[in-house]
């Protein structure tokens, strides 16, 4: 009889521990800012495109800088395309993109932090190709404290499980964009800095585009006609900067902004017409006065 | 002697001769070429006389006929945009072309469906709606417009004498997209476009919006020409008008003989605030409190956007226009009198199409100094800072356990705090503060740490103080510091100053210290 006390005790010491200690775990799990990948629909059609979405909650936590990857089933899915317009990250270290196949890289800030439940990161269509199930996954992701120490805050994932059927009936529009809009204005900077590219001048850029997103930059800097695909920073080729320099923010519409600077100093040529310009003037004042001088001595002769 | 000097002016005659000669020829080949009259085989120059100019059709020596520019417009002849027209002897005029020295602000290109017609919308910053009737032309067009800074845009097309532009001006063309006359420009369309132009009430500011007007440029007489039958609806600042003829447009106004009261709070690209029905367009006025006279720098998307001085009373507004619709991330802070900065306050907002949005209620977080770094257990430490006036600041100074004082800050906002330490134990601290007044209570200042010890030792007031992150000590943590950290990202051995948290690597928490800091 008092062994069995003695084991209802126990049992009900070791559930009372156990579930403080869950209660503890859950209570520790709700605190966190959550990464989800979230899609309206689950159940897909094959050859139907379908959009996933990367919301950060935050939770109350003021974050600051993410890193992640988002691993998808290359089989089953085909990637359409990666929309970040709109984005939470302002700026990006690592712009979204295919890392190597089924792997989705990416790492950016947010400046002065974030703390909303829905921060939108970015888009990624895909196309269903293969029947089956599956999932596409966040993974390696890390979010840091907007604390000036870069501490990691602690982090819930939400993946996004699939089915994918021929015969599911199609009812996904993906909206397909309209932007007739120029991305909005910028302002490129010229710097150098010993750090960096052996102390050379070089620019550095970044545009916002609300509608489809900024697809590629291009840097003129003889005219500008003559540009190349440039990604910031970018090593100035005309180290002199006597010359504009034109930069073209075009998003994936084709639509283009362009931000111009000044030269920050006279062209070499203008310099060279300034000395020649100067030089001819002496010297046309000192062959005056010797024509003058010859005329005088004529008429001394005569 | 006086041989040599006769002799020398015997040939500097000789070589004036030959100078004059040489300018002579030279002069004479420029004009020549530059008339393009060279004959084609034989060498020898001859004026060509064009016999069939005016029937149409491009000839050879023909550089243009009537309406017909041979596949060619302003851009392909190396021009930014504009107007090609064709003269009597069958050449081109580039009068009216836009050259490459002219940047434009925006362009796109559009192929017009010439049977449906329909709505198109350039540039919605800039807004302008294209209305095109149905058959306004016998075959689809190819729409190219561009957007020039005004003052840019004046070195080459003056302002109308006693007018001003108003907002951008602009260069519309049609050409023939595709077939046998690929990019040949359209001189005129068969019905007319109705175009309507938006501009904003910062555009206006010191106009007199009755006296505002279309004008297109005339290609013959190189003049700005009025668009009669246009309609100005000063209520949603919009103009209409139609025309078959395109070339370059502006918006011109007279200035108000009065001068306007110059606004309280604008700077950097801002002002006016007024909404902008007009659709793809948004706008949004920030306002609160920071520190009396204060600097208060807004980012938009972690770059800055404007800046203001606000009030004696520590009020400040800013608005932004022309913004297209979505989602962005504000942040505002201030900077006081002493140069101080506040910590960053960061929102997101979702702007709609046509409407403003207010952010009102702002409150900036105080500055805060402390005068030592280290201080003598039983000394009073000085914390001071500035904020609105006269407003209750909460000073919390924490170590194992959080102690609150409060002070009030006086007229100019200023306040400070003699810390007694006698109290307390020995060990590190830190130290931060907020505002209230009235029913607004501002987020926390940055956090400052001090150590109570044995000695007393100064905070340098002399000394400018670099910011973490700030990496080419340009005062500003921004893009160009962010570009130097990310060179080094994933490399080995980087610089002292780059690694912020001095592990070795540059990576994303090097990043995240930099954003804490971060001032656009």
């Amino acid at each position: 009889m008092k062994n069995n006390n003695l084991k209802s005790k126990i049992n009900f010491y070791f559930l009372a521990v156990f579930f403080s200690f869950l209660f503890f775990v859950l209570r520790l799990n709700a605190n966190a800012a959550s990464l989800n990948l979230v899609s309206s629909e689950s159940e897909i059609a094959i050859g139907q495109e379908f959009q996933v979405d990367l919301i950060l909650d935050t939770d109350g936590e003021d974050i600051n800088a993410i890193e992640a990857k988002i691993f998808f089933p290359e089989k089953s899915l085909k990637l359409q395309e990666i929309r970040d317009s709109n984005s939470i990250i302002n700026i990006w270290v690592k712009r979204p993109k295919i890392e190597r196949s089924g792997i989705i890289d990416f790492s950016g800030i947010i400046p002065g932090g974030y703390k909303e439940v829905e921060g939108f990161i970015f888009s990624v269509i895909f196309r269903a190709d293969e029947s089956g199930r599956g999932a596409v996954e966040v993974k390696d992701a890390k979010i840091l404290l907007n604390d000036g120490k870069g501490t990691a805050a602690s982090l819930k994932i939400s993946n996004f499980q699939f089915i994918l059927e021929t015969e599911f009936p199609t009812k996904i529009q993906i909206s397909k964009s309209k932007d007739i809009d120029s991305p909005e204005l910028f302002a490129p900077e010229i710097a150098r800095d010993p750090n960096i590219f052996d102390g050379k001048w070089f620019l550095v850029f970044a545009a916002q585009d609300k509608g489809s997103g900024i697809d590629h930059y291009k840097v003129c800097e003889r005219i500008k006609t003559t540009c190349v695909i440039a990604e910031s920073p970018y090593v100035l080729q005309n180290q002199n900067l006597d010359r504009k320099i034109f930069v073209k923010a075009i998003d994936k519409n084709g639509n283009e902004r362009i931000a111009i600077l000044p030269p920050k100093s006279a062209p070499r040529y203008q310099k060279w017409l300034v000395y020649i310009i100067f030089g001819a003037a002496i010297l046309s004042v000192i062959i005056l006065i010797k024509w003058l001088r010859g005329l005088r001595y004529k008429k001394i002769i005569r | 002697m006086y041989v040599i000097i006769d002799l020398m002016i015997f040939k500097f005659r000789y070589f004036l001769i030959f100078l004059f000669l040489f300018l002579f020829l030279f002069l004479f080949l420029f004009i020549l070429l530059s008339s393009s009259i060279f004959a084609d085989n034989s060498g020898v120059i001859l004026t060509v006389t064009v016999a069939d100019c005016g029937n149409s059709v491009v000839n050879s020596g023909e550089q243009c006929d009537g309406s017909n520019f041979g596949n060619f417009n302003c851009a392909s002849l190396g021009f930014n945009g504009g107007t090609l027209s064709c003269n009597a002897s069958c050449q081109y005029i580039t009068n009216s072309c836009i050259p490459a020295s002219v940047a434009y602000t925006a362009s796109t290109t559009q192929i017009m469906d010439f049977s449906s017609g329909g709505d198109f919308t350039f540039d919605s910053t800039n807004n302008v709606l294209f209305s095109f009737p149905e058959n306004f032309y016998t075959e689809d067009l190819k729409l190219q417009a561009h957007s020039y800074s005004s003052s840019s845009f004046a070195s080459e097309k003056p302002a109308i004498t006693g007018k001003n532009f108003i907002g951008q001006a602009y260069d519309f063309s049609f050409v023939i997209p595709s077939g046998s006359s690929t990019n040949s420009q359209v001189s005129a369309l068969s019905s007319p476009v109705t175009i309507t132009m938006n501009y904003s009430d910062s555009d206006v500011s010191g106009f007199s919006e009755n006296t505002l007007a279309p004008y297109r440029w005339g290609a013959s007489d190189s003049s700005w020409q009025l668009i009669s039958g246009a309609t100005v609806d000063t209520a949603n600042n919009k103009v209409s008008f139609s025309t078959v003829s395109f070339s370059s447009f502006g918006l011109f106004g007279s200035p108000t003989l009065s001068p306007l009261p110059s606004p309280s709070s604008s700077g950097g690209g801002s002002g006016g605030g007024g909404a902008i029905n007009v659709p793809g367009i948004a706008s949004v006025i920030f306002s609160g409190r920071a520190y009396p006279l204060s600097t208060v720098t807004l980012l938009k998307d972690a770059q800055i956007s404007a800046s203001t001085v606000a009030d004696p009373d520590s009020n400040f507004q800013i608005a932004l226009s022309g913004l297209s619709t979505g989602s962005y991330i504000f942040s505002l802070y201030g900077q006081d009198k002493n140069g101080l900065k506040s910590t960053i306050f960061t929102f997101p907002v979702t702007l709609t199409a046509g409407a403003t949005t207010n952010v009102s209620g702002i409150f900036i977080a105080p500055t805060i100094a402390i005068d030592k770094s280290e201080i003598r257990r039983g000394d009073n430490l000085t914390i001071s800072g500035q904020s609105a006036p006269l407003s209750d600041i909460t000073i919390s100074v924490n170590s194992d356990k959080e102690i609150f004082v409060k002070t009030k800050s006086n007229n100019s906002g200023a306040y400070l705090y003699n810390f007694d330490t006698t109290l307390m134990d020995y060990g590190d601290y830190s130290v931060k503060s907020k505002t209230s007044l009235a029913a607004s209570i501002s987020s926390f200042s940055k956090v400052l740490s001090f150590k109570i010890g044995a000695r007393n030792v100064e905070t340098p007031r002399l000394v400018k103080k670099v910011l973490k992150g700030d990496i080419n000590n340009d005062d500003r943590v921004n893009l160009i510091d962010f570009s130097i950290i990310a060179y080094w990202h994933n490399r080995a051995k980087p610089p002292a100053k780059i690694d912020l948290n001095g592990d070795g690597n540059v990576n994303l928490v090097d990043f995240s210290i930099m954003a804490y800091y971060w001032t656009g």
